[in-house]
């Protein structure tokens, strides 16, 4: 019994390769017909199987990469099974930033403003091994005889931007100005919109109070940043950089410590908010960090009786935020 | 007390003030309306305290305290005082305007610090430190620190201080009561240190009285009037840049 289905197997392995190697004609002779007396036909050239215009990817590059997916033997075998004499199996086309690819049938666009081509090869590679052979990818140990072809399922590595994102991180902030101050710690909630290269933003702040000196006057502060602005984004295959512009506006809360009357007071302080940063990409939740700089170019006075005004709220703060980024598709 | 800065506005903190002094009430409301605080003058006649609007640091009144101070060996008043409720240390500040020169035969104090022996006591009062005018050969006004402790003049560090006239100068001090040597006594004219007591036992008690006062015997001219304005008691410096009022 054992014997009787290797010799079957072999049969439908020179159906195959006939097929590919001969034309269609022979093709469509049944399978477990004898096969026809003559050489094996020699497997199809990887140029000849994968091809297209592309110069990202490069056809070739696209085979090297399936070769890392699928055994030569099995690669060269689904190729010859599904080319039934027509050249190439699978097409590669260039479009600039986007990038289609033609695999048995099937067709799939990406885009990659990156045009990172060993990335697009990749990405084309695990396509092409779905498309001609899902099981190898899906359920390696496939026993034959191969299943009908499944449904294609959407290819997992490439997803396309998410439409908005949420950062929550921890944040360190200093002031740069009159005083002597220390450094403010809290924790940043940012909002960044759109797929596209530019989109909005929008960030709230939510620091400690803080003890520092203006002019000889203890005072505990206390300051509630938020900003709207724009994020524009360059994205990668692995990381995507963005840098950010606003308004800001922080509401400030100021008491002295050790005046003989004290007072609270609060302020709005308003100014610019500039920031560059960097997440992870590919994934729902990635790791991000940012640099922050917010300058107030009219930061209110410190007034004190009997000395008068004392000094100014920081002209400039700087800060670094890292944290958790989450996607939203 | 929370206030929002509208705008630019300053965020004003507080005040570092205890109490001040400016008499742009008119009377001597600021002085009489406080406990142990006193305008007074005696004999009378002929001394005398009012509120004048002739002369003013800023604003437009300030304080004349008027003696007549003959050959006579009698001490002439004519004071400002603040006793009882003020702090254990702190700094006294207060503008004077001296229209011209004044030849001082015996003395002529213009601050002054009292103590007593029993803070609750009030028949325990004397003396301790006067801040003193005095006249230098030159014919100018300078200062003198004399204490009632020793009764002695205490030499200034810095020699001679010249005091201006027919100009508004300030005289601060800070004082901190102890009869311990946490003690302290330290005194500015215009801003500058002319002397500073430190380590120093400076009073039996916590009890302070302090007077912005004319208290003098034997002037040469016998009746003078010397302007007093901007009084503070303050918890951190005043200087000349102080500001009393928003």
């Amino acid at each position: 019994m054992v014997r009787k289905w290797r010799f079957r197997g072999a049969i439908l392995a020179a159906a195959a390769l006939g097929a590919l190697g001969r034309g269609p004609a022979r093709a469509a002779q049944p399978a477990d017909e004898p096969p026809a007396p003559g050489p094996a036909p020699a497997p199809p050239a990887p140029a000849a199987a994968i091809g297209g215009p592309s110069t990202c990817p490069r056809p070739a590059a696209v085979f090297d990469e399936l070769l890392t997916l699928v055994p030569r033997e099995r690669l060269e075998a689904r190729l010859r099974a599904i080319a039934r004499g027509k050249t190439p199996v699978v097409e590669i086309v260039d479009l600039g930033v986007p990038y289609r690819i033609i695999a048995a049938g099937q067709v799939r666009e990406y885009r990659d403003e990156s045009r990172d081509c060993a990335y697009r090869a990749r990405i084309a590679a695990v396509f092409v091994a779905l498309a001609i052979d899902p099981a190898e990818l899906i359920a390696p140990p496939a026993p034959p005889p191969p299943p009908a072809p499944a449904p294609l399922p959407a290819p997992a590595m490439e997803a396309p931007p998410p439409v908005a994102r949420l950062d929550l991180g921890a944040t360190v902030l200093g002031g740069i100005g009159s005083g002597d101050r220390g450094a403010d710690f809290g924790a940043e909630l940012r909002w960044a919109g759109g797929r596209g290269r530019v989109g909005p933003e929008a960030g709230l702040l939510a620091l400690l109070p803080v003890d520092n000196t203006i002019g000889g006057v203890r005072l505990r502060q206390w300051r509630l940043p938020v900003d709207a602005g724009v994020r524009a984004r360059i994205v990668g295959p692995r990381f995507e950089r963005y840098g950010e512009i606003g308004l800001a506006a922080a509401l400030l809360s100021v008491r002295a410590l050790d005046l003989a009357s004290p007072r609270s007071q609060t302020a709005l302080e308003l100014g610019v908010h500039i920031a560059v940063g960097l997440h992870a990409t590919g994934h729902r939740l990635a790791p991000f960090a940012a640099l922050a700089v917010e300058l107030v170019p009219d930061p209110p006075a410190v007034f004190a009786l009997p000395a008068g005004t004392v000094g100014h709220t920081p002209l400039l703060w700087a800060g670094a935020t890292a944290g958790a980024s989450l996607g939203f598709w | 007390m929370t206030a929002l800065a509208a705008g630019c506005g300053p965020l004003d903190v507080g005040s570092d003030l205890y109490w001040t002094a400016r008499f742009e009430t008119g009377d001597f409301s600021e002085w009489t309306g406080q406990p142990g605080g006193q305008a007074e003058m005696f004999p009378t006649p002929p001394n005398m305290v009012a509120v004048t609007n002739g002369q003013a640091h800023q604003g437009s009144y300030s304080a004349a305290l008027t003696i007549t101070a003959g050959p006579d060996n009698v001490q002439e008043n004519a004071l400002l005082s603040r006793a009882g409720d003020l702090p254990i240390e702190g700094y006294y500040s207060a503008w004077y305007y001296l229209p011209h020169s004044v030849t001082v035969g015996t003395f002529w104090v213009l601050f002054k610090f009292r103590m007593r022996t029993n803070a609750s006591d009030p028949s325990t009062s004397g003396e301790l430190y006067d801040m003193d005018l005095a006249t230098l050969t030159s014919g100018e006004m300078t200062l003198q620190l004399y204490t009632h402790q020793t009764s002695t003049v205490i030499p200034l560090d810095v020699s001679d201080p010249v005091v201006p006239v027919d100009t508004w100068f300030q005289l601060e001090a800070f004082y901190r009561a102890a009869n311990d040597a946490t003690g302290r006594l330290t005194y500015w004219l215009d801003g500058r240190q002319v002397v500073d007591l430190a380590g120093v036992p400076t009073s039996p008690t916590s009890w302070v009285e302090w007077d912005a006062c004319s208290v003098g015997e034997n002037l040469s001219p016998e009746t003078e009037t010397i302007y007093v304005d901007d009084c503070a008691i303050s918890r951190s410096r005043v200087g000349l840049p102080g500001r009393l009022t928003e």
